[in-house]
């Protein structure tokens, strides 16, 4: 157990980050989840496929669960409706600059958390949608149009800030 | 349908594309498309190419020492968890003696048994109440986590 546990631990210690952008809260998520995982009643074999998203999930929601306290300790707002959300067809973005992955990860930072945590499960982590809507709990017809949407915002906040990097 | 309808219906399942999540037809529908349609064909690649960038974004890995300790964490964990479990078993074996010789003692009248055993149950039954109070608040208390 402990082995398929240390094989995870990166990938979901990264997840944890993406989310929380603070190593040290990452951290304690990770040590957190760790111990569910080993102590859980309804968790799946270890060596069963289904093991790595259910540990995903476990990571993903006490890194949301994490966001809300300190939420609740600053007062500041966990925003998932920002206008990027409406977000379609958007202007072609510069390619070339995409290489700048420091404005890439950037962009990332700044997209609301619902937006972020489906597009890094899907084009950093490579899960399917069927892992995906498992680790989300959503349905897993939803999550193609979500994540289209999500890519679109971020084409969006990318080019915002490649034409603020221009001027 | 006209070619704009034609373009939104496709663009949806232009992420499906990329990711390879498309039955066969619908696939084969968005590859014909997109060799007719310039604006969706550089939606595409876009896409691709942020899909890539995005899979190659650093972000900073957990410290070595840092993750041999969660592990060793969960080790010490389960010895804890397995060491009162023995505990625990001792006791109520310890205990089901005690029960049992204290009763069967003759040499002790049984009023005096009775009190000593009334006694010794409220203060049993006050330590379980005071350890379940204390087990509920510990569940329930959503401000535990908030540092001060």
């Amino acid at each position: 157990m402990n082995n398929v546990l240390a094989s995870l631990t990166q990938g979901a210690f990264k997840l944890a980050l993406q989310l929380l952008q603070e190593p040290a809260d990452a951290h304690d998520v990770l040590q957190d989840a760790a111990a569910t995982a080993i102590s859980h009643k309804n968790a799946p074999n270890h060596q069963s496929n289904d093991f790595k998203p259910w540990f995903f999930r476990v990571v993903r929601n006490k890194a949301i669960d994490r966001l809300r306290q300190k939420k609740r300790q600053s007062h500041e707002e966990l925003d998932d409706n920002s206008p990027l959300n409406e977000a379609n067809h958007s202007p072609e973005v510069d390619l070339e600059r995409l290489q700048q992955q420091q404005q890439l990860s950037l962009s990332l930072a700044r997209l609301p958390i619902k937006q972020r945590e489906i597009i890094l499960l899907k084009d950093y982590h490579g899960f399917s949608y069927k892992d995906i809507a498992e680790i989300l709990n959503i349905p897993k017809g939803s999550v193609m149009s979500q994540l289209h949407r999500s890519r679109q915002a971020l084409k969006v906040i990318l080019q915002a800030e490649q034409e603020r990097d221009y001027e | 349908m006209s070619k704009l309808n034609d373009c939104s219906h496709i663009e949806v399942l232009i992420s499906g594309y990329i990711d390879g999540e498309l039955t066969q037809q619908e696939s084969q529908k968005v590859a014909v498309h997109l060799a007719q349609c310039k604006v969706c064909q550089s939606s595409y690649q876009e896409l691709k190419k942020l899909q890539t960038a995005i899979g190659k974004t650093p972000y900073a890995q957990m410290e070595a020492e840092q993750l041999n300790a969660i592990l060793s964490d969960l080790t010490a964990n389960r010895v804890e968890r397995a060491s009162w479990i023995l505990i625990t078993i001792g006791l109520v074996i310890l205990l089901v003696f005690a029960i049992y010789h204290f009763w069967f003692d003759t040499s002790m009248a049984w009023y005096s048994k009775l009190a000593i055993s009334l006694l010794w149950g409220g203060g049993i039954g006050l330590f379980v109440s005071v350890l379940r109070q204390r087990w509920i608040s510990k569940k329930n208390d959503k401000y535990r986590k908030v540092e001060l």
